[in-house]
């Protein structure tokens, strides 16, 4: 069983909740569920935004095609107009068309409906019902979200939306029957996005501050854990900008407090002083950087994978740092969770880079493997020492040093943004060319270390044609490997430092290797052939705002 | 509020750092130290709860010259590495001290914004009228007609009035200090450390190399203290006539010091932040969840 469904209407006019409501309740079925949803940057009007809905018995990890899916819910006419062709089942206004054209049409009075329900704004629960009916699947689950959605003060709004569900249920059944005849698929799965799976990711490392300023589509993360976080201790600042957040989050990580923000490219860039501040002054902080189409304010709802080379350097200046990019909405908890320990044993920054693809989209993850939440603190000084003899940027074989924190006896020191020696005191009112090349080195000698910790690339599939992808581009591909033998897939994840022999042993093996990136420019094929002479035999690009699908992959390669 | 623990018999040098201040004779920023080092010891604090922020500038070299701990960060960036470092251990005793365009200029935004939360952290401004690191640029406060490097035919930039931006963005402790009266300016910060929420204390403090016009002298032959001509800080009213005096009303007038305002009945920001996380700080939430925790943060995606 695979099913795609694709809800369409104006931005404003329910699309979204309809979206979320039926992913939710095929998940809470017990299917494997991947949701995703096009938008513009406005909040009312876009005539045919959509959610694209899919649903199978056996894991899947993205929204599946764009040409072909089994069920279109237009609710208006520009969303009928838009996607009708390639649905095999189309749910629309019957208000909308006299009488149907094809065959596999479900007109439903969904305005007339959601009036006699109590209100015109019920249409899409109409059409939802209707949905469900064409699945099979039962009121009941479809009641309970309701009802847990509107809470006990919104009991009559829950009621009548019920009601509302029910007549289009009915509806859609008497008029085309239950297609699908969806049964339960197992144990009720979680349903969570990427942007909160980096939230729950975070919160499960320790991580008790974070601060950050509103962009999208980094924003999600800041909603979740301003809702959630308190019960776990967890502040939430909205900073004034995202230079602000930045440095909050190297002074609460100074006071000894696990830190994070979020952002998208364009506050990036503002925090990238901030970003050298934590390298040089050896301060741990994390930083998910989600991006979207660039330059500049660029798409601001729409996904892109153009910030890795920015990624891989962005402040002036030398320094060690790291980058990690979750390859899929359940690995966004890991890959929090590593940033985390990554950041404070080798106390530096890291960079989390998803994209709106990951953030926004919704999944259903797995069994969770609670033993990858292991929080390790690294040199972190618990107990008082002696002032005089405490050197807070001693030099050490690793580039690592015991690091105090306000509180500690003893372990006063400055963490100084100038080069400082061994103390942290500043050395640049003198010309100390040994002193800077001895803390220059220190810091640099981490990246080794780090880059043991480094995973190597994961490969999928065992065919001539190896597709290479990063972040959320291995969702497509994950996907297509399942029915195309022919290729296999090496998706990378830790991307800097580089654990070189991993990847280096991946690429290797005489395969034909395909670079399938969301972008124009090809960066990661840039930054392999820069760092391990990897040649690509063919670059598969795209950087129109929109993430590749299974069907567009399958032809294109 | 979380306690701050104090420790009896302080002196001040006991927050001498071993190394010796690195900035010109004369300046401003001695008068600053010292003033820093005697109100530490007057409200009994411990070295290892004080936490210094400064920016880049001349003034912020002095964190090194403390024995305390310290972030002597980046250019501008005070005020929210110094509300994270409060929020995240209220215990803490938190002062950033920098400069007039470290804070006024590159830095306004922050200034504004720590002010309307009320975060509990001591800003001491030194306030040169000048760029003294960078070898004597107009700074934000440098006053209008005065040459600098950057301004050799006179500025034509109105200064800003620091106090009265403070005021306006809601700051509940507001004073301004003079490095040529320590035990004044001692006495300043003493009433800082022990307000509750955000206290600025602006301090004219000359910059002897690259600053001519606003010089010891000058400042001596204009300030009057507040507490002697009848002010009451209490008067939000008063306090801003008495903020629009110098450098707004007359640039070249009398300079009012002392406290303008202060008021103690409002909760500062990290009190806000302690009360919805239920009566902790970050540091003193666990850094593992419980069971039930657990199964509550799951509950949020069936
Ligand atoms: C982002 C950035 N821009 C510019 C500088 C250069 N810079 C260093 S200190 C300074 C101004 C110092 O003036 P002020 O803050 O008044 O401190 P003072 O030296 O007068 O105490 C400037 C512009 C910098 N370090 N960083
Ligand atoms: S240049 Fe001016 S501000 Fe800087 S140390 Fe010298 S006197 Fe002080
Ligand atoms: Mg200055």
């Amino acid at each position: 069983m695979d099913v795609t469904i694709r809800i369409s209407g104006a931005q404003g006019e329910g699309v979204e909740s309809a979206g979320r409501l039926v992913a939710l309740s095929l998940a809470r079925l017990g299917y494997h569920v991947f949701a995703f949803r096009q938008y513009a940057s406005i909040i009312k009007g876009n005539p045919a935004m959509f959610y694209q809905i899919r649903a199978s018995d056996r894991k899947i990890y993205s929204h599946g095609n764009w040409n072909s899916y089994d069920v279109l819910v237009a609710l208006n006419k520009n969303a009928l107009a838009a996607y009708e062709g390639r649905a095999k089942y189309v749910i629309y206004d019957a208000a909308d068309r006299q009488s149907p054209q094809r065959a596999g049409e479900v007109p439903v009075p969904l305005t007339e409906y959601a009036l006699k329900a109590g209100n015109k704004i019920m249409r899409n629960t109409v059409a939802v019902g209707a949905l469900m009916g064409l699945l099979g699947v039962d009121l009941s689950i479809l009641a309970e979200l309701l009802r847990r959605e509107f809470g006990e003060k919104g009991e009559r709004i829950a009621e009548q939306n019920i009601q509302a569900a029910e007549m289009g249920m009915r509806h859609a059944a008497k008029a085309a029957g239950s297609v699908w005849g969806l049964s339960r698929a197992g144990e009720r799965r979680l349903l969570m996005s990427g942007a909160e799976a980096l939230a729950v990711g975070s919160i499960l490392a320790g991580m008790r501050f974070y601060a950050a300023y509103p962009m999208t589509p980094a924003s999600p993360i800041m909603h979740f854990l301003a809702e959630a976080g308190p019960k776990f201790g967890v502040a939430v600042v909205q900073a004034e900008d995202e230079i602000a957040a930045m440095n909050m989050v190297v002074g609460a990580s100074f006071a000894g407090v696990r830190a994070a923000t979020g952002t998208s490219g364009g506050g990036f860039d503002l925090m990238h002083e901030g970003f050298g501040l934590a390298a040089m002054i050896e301060t741990p902080a994390v930083v998910f950087l989600s991006q979207r189409g660039g330059p500049s304010t660029g798409l601001p709802t729409e996904t892109e994978q153009a910030d890795l080379l920015m990624s891989l350097a962005p402040s002036h200046g030398e320094y060690p740092h790291a980058v990690i990019a979750p390859y899929s909405i359940e690995d966004g908890l890991y890959a929090a969770a590593k940033a985390f320990n990554v950041a404070e044993k080798y106390q530096m920054p890291v960079v989390v880079l998803t994209d709106l693809y990951f953030n926004e989209s919704l999944a259903t993850v797995d069994d969770i493997d609670w033993g990858r939440f292991k929080i390790e603190r690294g040199q972190l000084v618990t107990s008082p020492v002696v002032w005089e003899e405490y050197k807070r940027y001693k030099l050490t074989d690793d580039g690592v040093s015991p690091r105090t924190v306000p509180g500690i006896p003893g372990g006063m020191h400055v963490a100084t943004s100038d080069e400082h020696d061994e103390r942290g005191d500043v050395i640049t009112d003198r010309h100390l060319p040994e002193v800077r090349r001895a803390m220059h080195d220190k810091r640099m000698r981490k990246l080794a270390k780090v880059a043991e910790e480094m995973e190597g690339p994961a490969s999928f599939g065992s065919g001539e044609i190896a597709l290479v992808a990063w972040g959320s581009t291995a969702m497509p591909v994950l996907d297509l490997l399942s029915h195309r033998r022919d290729l296999g897939a090496v998706v990378f994840r830790d991307l800097y430092p580089l654990n070189r022999e991993a990847a280096a042993k991946a690429l290797d093996g005489g395969r034909a290797l395909i670079d399938v990136e969301l972008n124009r420019e090809g960066q990661l094929a840039l930054y392999l052939k820069r760092e391990l002479g990897v040649e690509f035999k063919r670059r598969v690009l795209k950087w129109w705002g929109e993430p590749f699908s299974v069907d567009e992959l399958s032809e294109l390669v | 509020m979380a306690s701050v623990k104090v420790q009896v018999d302080r002196k001040p040098m006991d927050f001498a750092a071993a190394r010796a201040p690195i900035w010109c004779p004369g300046c401003g920023d001695y008068g600053i130290l010292e003033a820093l080092r005697r109100a530490l010891a007057e409200v009994g604090a411990r070295n290892e709860d004080v936490v210094l922020v400064s920016g880049i500038g001349c003034s912020s070299q002095l964190p090194h010259f403390m024995k305390t701990y310290g972030v002597h960060g980046i250019h501008g960036r005070i005020l929210p590495v110094a509300t994270a470092i409060k929020i995240s251990n209220p215990r803490l005793t938190v002062i950033g001290v920098g400069g007039d365009g470290d804070g006024y200029g590159i830095g306004l935004n922050h200034f504004l914004h720590a002010a309307r939360r009320n975060v509990g952290v001591v800003y001491i401004v030194s306030n040169n009228q000048v760029y003294g690191l960078t070898t004597g640029q107009m700074s934000p406060t440098t006053l209008k007609g005065v040459k600098t490097k950057t301004t050799p035919y006179g500025s034509i930039d109105s200064p800003v009035n620091p106090l009265a931006l403070a005021l306006s963005a809601g700051a509940t402790f507001v004073a301004r200090g003079f490095s040529g009266d320590v035990a004044h300016l001692a006495q300043i910060v003493s009433e800082a450390l022990r307000h509750r929420g955000f206290a600025l204390v602006d301090v004219l403090s000359p910059c002897v190399t690259f600053n001519r016009i606003n010089t010891y002298d000058w400042f001596r032959a204009r300030v009057y203290k507040l507490e002697s001509a009848g002010h009451d800080p209490a008067d939000f009213e008063q306090a801003y006539r008495r903020a629009l005096e110098w450098p707004t009303l007359d640039p070249y007038g009398k300079i009012p010091i002392g406290v303008f305002y202060r008021r103690e009945d409002l909760p500062a920001y990290e009190e806000e932040v302690a009360r919805l996380l239920g009566g902790r700080s970050p540091s003193e939430a666990p850094l593992e969840l419980t069971r039930e925790q657990l199964a509550e943060l799951m509950s949020h995606f069936g």
